[in-house]
């Protein structure tokens, strides 16, 4: 095995004559484990890449998020408004300051994300029944910082204005739950039914692995197919030698997805719901579709770095063409429709239904015929593309 | 031959190898400009709009029937599907069909009516976060309105005047002002970043492949020769194109983003060109390192494209740095993108004033260094023969 790096010889390799489908199996073994380049693209990336991914994004929470105070009011109310805030678990009293000039001070340097301005007068406009005011200034240049920011003032907030309400309510004779009423006659009661934290990495993981296996499998096949240019590889039926390539692939990224769901997934806490068998099939037909896409584009490419640079920068208007991590809702559907020739935006939308929300194979099935069709038409543009190559070079 | 001779020269042969090589072209000009278009276009609405939810009403009253369609009205979500069953709006969930499902249970208007709380139950997925945000927001939202609503009539069927209600209801009000993007746009918020990417991987591939390519097809030797043997001046020839043509692209991405989408710049949009200029050069930096050290191409454009992709997730644009786990949090500060990003967010969006900046485009400057840390390394594989046509 060639380290990683080092030069690669191209046409010196111990590959044997024969047509038999082992044998091209372990031939195209031989050629992915004896590049470097090839080795770490096709079976290296995916790990490495999710590993990082899942450390960024693992913590999944934004919590404690820094705010700071200016209380021009100093009282009882106004600390009773500040001890809310330092109580919630979105956001974190970083910082009580004396005026607005610091607190902007803070803001600029990103020391906090919102701030709140209590004014003189608080106190005695709630005693008075007169309706008090807070100040909140917002940063909306991060709306997920922005979003924890307000929505934990609001609470709070509202939470303090409904006691005291009722203390008013009550103090003028009306009963506990009456007077719960007339502040609050309808209640919101939210649920999540799955990834119930609201988890950022357990919503963008699953994304991102799927469009891991297409990109990598682009850019790898792409690689291997110049190599592949100078070796005299004589196979005569190009659907046996399809076939055995294919299976390799799914060999490989499957022992690469068992290691993700298995052993990374588990470790930071990332859902994994569905039944196996359906994520197999989903998986199975996916690794198909992607790979024979990479080996029918791979022989356009005539020189080895070509795949790369001109692959790379498609993973993420790929990610965000499946509609997933940037909702599909919100960008023009004939983009979205564009971007299903892809088969990663099948792939992301069956397997994020099935592996986080628990849904089956029928409940995706407009993605799963989506995936099927693809897998058919890439399959056979790859077989032709084979038999096409496999004759120019038996002419040769 | 003198320096600037040299650079010239260098430069020139350069310019005509783009013209040349088609790949080259591809990855300087027509692949830059082409994802800029398709993000300009991905993130042109900006307003995540008309989720689909499945509404499940038991209570079929007046009030039921208004909450439905105040909900519907709200900008984020569409009652798109009203079902008899929760049953069956699972299945619409879980088909991705709907997003999420607003139970009214039969008892709602009743409750209303007796005094008691009545429930509305709100079922989000939690596998599209920025999505349900949305929902839960108006959904919320329009519950608490009609809730106020009803508290205002009831308090006034007490013989409490209006504006004495109003107090009673909201005994304390919450000036909110929102500083840089105050609609919420999320094209505001994400498409610079996305944008910016694109010339992020695009620097560092290009600057990757002028200097491999030398090595990978053997001609470093012509190289240097063309620019009298001065590795400086050859080196400087070479990268400027890449340099000039990405600092382009950036004007091209703020023309976009003010003409085409509608921002404004609050602060310095001299300081802003300044900033992406030194952005450009700290990430041909780092990418003259990578292609030195490593003297192969393929491995350079490999481990230089990882890098640069990365950038992404560790800038915190979409997962803010801070939320991180504290081991990876100092990981954001190897990226030059994390210090543009601020830079940009600063001059373009909040008016930030510029001494605030001024220790981020130092940052941007403390790349540079890498490139003299490397020479040594890079003047022996451009010379030493060894070290060429790896793939």
């Amino acid at each position: 095995m060639k380290l990683i790096g080092e030069e690669v010889d191209m046409n010196n390799i111990n590959i044997k004559q024969s047509d038999s489908f082992l044998n091209i199996i372990r031939n195209e073994f031989k050629l992915i484990f004896s590049d470097g380049g090839v080795l770490l693209i096709l079976v290296f990336a995916m790990l490495i890449y999710t590993m990082i991914y899942s450390s960024a994004y693992g913590n999944e929470v934004v919590e404690s998020v820094a705010i700071v105070v200016v209380d021009e009011d100093n009282s009882a109310e106004s600390r009773s408004v500040i001890n809310g805030l330092r109580a919630g678990q979105r956001t974190a009293v970083r910082y009580e300051v004396a005026n607005m000039t610091e607190a902007k001070e803070l803001f600029y340097t990103r020391g906090a994300h919102g701030i709140i301005f209590i004014p003189d007068g608080f106190e005695r406009d709630v005693l008075a029944g007169n309706q008090a005011n807070i100040g909140v200034i917002l940063d909306g240049s991060h709306l997920l910082l922005y979003r924890q920011v307000l929505e934990q003032v609001t609470e709070d907030v509202l939470s303090l204005g409904a006691s005291l309400e009722v203390m008013r309510l009550v103090a003028n004779g009306a009963d506990d739950l009456a007077a719960m009423d007339v502040v609050q006659p309808i209640i919101y009661d939210g649920h999540i039914l799955h990834n119930p934290s609201m988890g950022y990495g357990s919503f963008v993981m699953p994304s991102i692995v799927v469009v891991i296996i297409q990109q990598t499998l682009l850019i790898g096949l792409g690689m291997l197919g110049v190599r592949r240019k100078g070796l005299q590889l004589t196979t005569l039926n190009p659907i046996k030698s399809i076939v055995a390539k294919l299976l390799t692939y799914i060999i490989i990224y499957g022992i690469n997805l068992t290691v993700i769901l298995a052993i990374i997934w588990p470790i930071f806490g990332f859902p994994y719901e569905g039944a196996t068998i359906d994520v197999v099939i989903i998986f199975t037909l996916y690794i198909i579709a992607a790979a024979s896409l990479g080996l029918t584009l791979s022989h356009l490419f005539k020189r080895r770095e070509a795949p790369l640079m001109l692959l790379l920068w498609s993973s993420v208007p790929v990610l965000l063409l499946a509609g997933v991590s940037y909702p599909k809702e919100a960008f023009p559907e004939w983009l979205y429709l564009i971007g299903r020739v892809f088969p990663s935006s099948s792939a992301v939308n069956a397997y994020v239904n099935i592996g986080t929300a628990g849904a089956s194979l029928i409940d995706v099935s407009e993605d799963l015929i989506v995936l099927i069709a693809l897998t058919l038409v890439y399959l056979a543009l790859a077989i032709v593309a084979e038999h096409k190559a496999l004759h120019k070079s038996s002419m040769e | 031959m003198s320096l600037v001779n040299s650079i010239l020269s260098s430069f020139k042969r350069e310019i005509l190898e783009v013209a040349r090589d088609r790949l080259y072209m591809a990855v300087l000009i027509v692949i830059p400009v082409a994802m800029v278009l398709f993000f300009a276009v991905m993130f042109y609405r900006g307003e995540i709009e008309d989720l689909p939810i499945a509404i499940v009403d038991h209570s079929h009253t007046q009030t039921s029937y208004k909450l439905v369609n105040m909900i519907d009205a709200t900008p984020g979500v569409a009652v798109t599907y009203n079902v008899q069953s929760t049953a069956d709006a699972y299945r619409l969930i879980l088909q991705g069909d709907a997003l999420a499902m607003l139970y009214i249970p039969d008892d709602f208007e009743a409750n209303i009516y007796r005094g008691i709380p009545a429930k509305v139950e709100c079922y989000l997925l939690g596998t599209n976060i920025s999505a349900d945000g949305v929902i839960e927001r108006d959904v919320q939202q329009t519950v608490m309105t009609l809730s106020a609503g009803i508290s205002l009539n009831k308090l006034q069927s007490e013989g409490i005047g209006y504006s004495e209600a109003l107090v009673e209801i909201t005994p304390i009000n919450i000036h909110s002002n929102i500083v840089a993007n105050p609609y919420l746009n999320y094209g505001y918020y994400l498409a610079p970043i996305f944008m910016f990417m694109a010339v992020v991987i695009l620097t560092v591939v290009c600057t990757t492949y002028a200097i491999g390519r030398e090595l990978r097809y053997a001609t470093a030797t012509k190289w240097l020769e063309a620019s009298g043997n001065s590795l400086a001046g050859a080196l400087m020839g070479k990268l400027l194109p890449i340099t000039i043509i990405m600092s382009l692209m950036t004007q091209f991405i703020l023309l976009i983003l003010i003409v085409f989408m509608g921002m404004n710049c609050a602060g310095s949009y001299l300081f802003l060109t300044v900033g992406c200029i030194l952005f450009i050069i700290a990430y041909q930096a780092v990418a003259i390192a990578i292609v030195s050290v490593t003297a192969n191409l393929r491995l350079a454009l490999s481990l230089g494209g990882g890098y640069a992709v990365m950038a992404f997730t560790f800038s915190g644009i979409t997962f803010p740095v801070s939320a991180m786990y504290e081991w990876t949090q100092p990981l954001s500060k190897l990226f030059p993108l994390s210090y543009f990003s601020d830079i940009f967010i600063d001059q373009m969006m909040i008016g930030t004033p510029l001494s605030y900046d001024i220790p981020k485009a130092i940052s941007l400057l403390l790349f540079l260094p890498l490139i003299a840390i490397s020479w040594r390394r890079l003047s022996r594989v451009v010379r030493d023969e060894t070290y060429w046509r790896r793939s």
